[in-house]
């Protein structure tokens, strides 16, 4: 067995025990990036020698009896929106090409802090802005099961990366459905942590309301494994929860469906463009749920088809107002031919922006401005109440609900660039979570008939992330499903 | 309903210049998502209280501690152009032709 084929408590209970050294995991790992990274493209930057020090640095850390804890040496991947110290977050842009950052975003400095080897940095659509990872300006990320498919977004990197085994782990964002849906086409698992849980000083801002950092890994255990790293309350972003929750993966121990309640919200198995075997493996999945001792109630989310309109008034607000710093005055690539300022703001903005991320802002510069201020962002506001409201009166009868992540599998590239609405609509069963701030996984569950995977996600409430993980690992270890490998 | 998104203008407010010949498709872009958002306008929403952010946090303060600063020389490093220890920017403010 290779050290690439481990999951990262696969690999930490090997460090731990002597049987492997950070370093061999992290040559492995370079070594498959060698072999398949030019089919997969996952990686935007990788510094190798960086990456050997800190795995040595590790090692050494262990051999003197001075090993940090479980995490020590572990490797993990980072999307290229997490800003790393002496590195580019380029946000797959052009706009932020040269600029090496000056300080640790939160969760690298816990990843480091656990003593983690920071693995090299993942593609993903340009600032967040998408959901096949096609808007990257740096390169266009192949989905691993098919390489004419996409691996959704905008997390595709750190998905793709995973599923390839190119990295042992990663970190996502998820603003509408970044981690969950590439998770998804990619046949891994992400977790969409509840707004707060995770720090987000350091990521580079989309929608400010709705970001959050989460895993995106192997398996269930995995996600909790990183979980347990990065969250906790941080000084330095004012909207994180108080505290820090402990034990995630240890919570899964003995982790049973037996008694739980599983809420099935009817309006999300029949959105338009609902493929038939998304559908049937998620009923599947319910049935084995049910088999394991779950008792499925019917719930209703009533506001689900005002979700995507929702989302995009209030994602592309926030973005517009976030994107505003990036001018060419105070950092990245500045274009100015003329030397006059206006010109200077058009030309590194044109330039540097590309397609997708200059809709989004003209959308979200328009839903603010002074005439349709209330005609949308507004409404957008209130519907977002009652799209949270939807959330709290299922939870009454329910500890999970269960769904679908996308209603399709992954297709092939150019299938929506040219026609934005399309794409967006397809966001419908992920961004309720974000709207709402709750959490959300998504766990393989079978394949379509062309054997790409198809994702089950699995919503908690507000901090039910140990109800989730729970719900999750339980499935995942009693579906008795066959994960297929990506061949590459 | 019909949309009719004044791509130039919101292009401008958004300090983005526009190709000429992109401009057809963009608006007719930004015309389906106009029709796509505007699904709103049928809810009655009036008595409903708008939100901001989903997970209530109270006001957050801390103290005003005095701390380390970034060193200078590695600021420097982030701005686009530097000189004397600044952030070299094109004039900001033009002077009138006839000195005032």
């Amino acid at each position: 067995m290779s050290l690439i084929d481990l999951t990262l408590h696969e690999a930490a209970d090997k460090l731990n025990a002597r049987e492997v050294t950070s370093r061999q995991l992290c040559e492995d790992l370079l070594a498959r990036i060698d072999a398949v990274e030019d089919k997969v493209n996952a990686i935007v930057s990788i510094n190798r020698d960086k990456v050997l020090a800190a795995a040595d640095a590790s090692d050494s850390r262990r051999e003197a009896g001075n090993a940090i804890g479980r995490y020590d040496g572990l490797p993990v991947t980072i999307k290229d929106n997490i800003v790393e110290e002496g590195e580019e977050a380029r946000c797959a842009s052009s706009i932020l090409n040269g600029l090496e950052n000056v300080y640790d975003s939160t969760v690298v400095t816990k990843l480091k802090e656990a003593g983690c080897v920071v693995f090299g940095r993942a593609n993903m659509d340009e600032f967040a802005m998408g959901s096949t990872t096609e808007s990257s300006q740096i390169k266009k990320t192949a989905n691993p099961h098919n390489l004419n498919c996409v691996p959704g977004g905008s997390s595709g990197g750190s998905a793709a990366g995973v599923a390839a085994k190119e990295f042992l782990g990663a970190l996502g964002s998820d603003t509408g459905g970044s981690i969950r849906q590439p998770a998804s086409f990619c046949g891994i698992v992400g977790l969409k942590p509840t707004y707060g849980l995770v720090s987000r000083f350091g990521l580079v801002a989309f929608g400010s309301s709705l970001d959050q950092i989460g895993p995106m890994t192997k398996d269930v255990k995995d996600s909790a494994l990183i979980l347990d790293i990065i969250n906790g309350e941080d000084k330095k972003d004012s909207t994180s929860l108080p505290g820090k929750v402990t034990d995630f993966e240890a919570s899964l121990e003995g982790a049973s469906l037996a008694g739980m309640k599983v809420g099935i919200p009817k309006e999300y198995f029949d959105v338009d463009g609902m493929e038939a075997d998304v559908k049937a493996r998620v009923e599947e999945a319910i049935e084995s749920i049910k088999s394991q001792g779950a008792e499925i109630v019917e719930v209703s989310l009533p506001h689900t088809k005002y979700a995507i309109a929702t989302y995009y008034v209030i994602a592309t607000a926030e973005a517009s107002t976030n994107l505003a710093r990036f001018e060419g005055i105070r950092y990245g690539n500045r274009k100015n031919e003329s030397g006059k300022i206006l010109d200077l703001y058009f030309d590194t903005r044109s330039q540097g922006f590309g397609p997708e991320v200059q809709r989004r802002i003209m959308l979200g510069t328009y839903v603010l401005s002074t005439y349709d201020n209330h005609k949308y962002y507004h409404k957008a506001q209130k519907v977002r109440t009652l799209i949270r409201q939807d959330f709290e009166e299922a939870y009454k009868q329910c500890d999970v609900i269960v769904s679908p992540v996308s209603p399709e599998t992954a297709f092939e590239f150019g299938t929506g660039s040219d026609d934005p609405v399309k794409l967006y609509l397809a966001d419908i069963l992920t961004t309720s979570a974000n709207l709402a701030g709750i959490c959300g996984i998504s766990v393989p569950c079978g394949y379509d008939s062309k054997g790409m995977p198809v994702g089950l996600q699995i919503m908690g409430p507000a901090l039910g992330e140990k109800q989730v993980l729970k719900a999750a690992y339980a499935y995942e270890q009693n579906s008795g499903l066959e994960l297929k490998e990506a061949e590459l | 309903m019909s949309q009719d998104f004044d791509v130039e203008h919101y292009a401008r407010l958004s300090r983005l210049s526009l190709k000429e010949e992109d401009i057809p498709k963009l608006k007719r872009q930004m015309n389906d998502i106009l029709n796509m958002v505007d699904e709103l306008s049928e809810l009655d929403l009036e008595n409903v209280e708008g939100t901001n952010f989903a997970v209530t946090v109270e006001n957050v303060i801390r103290q005003d501690v005095v701390g380390e600063s970034l060193p200078v020389e590695k600021v420097l490093g982030t701005f686009p152009e530097v000189e004397d220890n600044q952030n070299r920017v094109p004039q900001m403010i033009e002077e009138k032709e006839d000195g005032e």
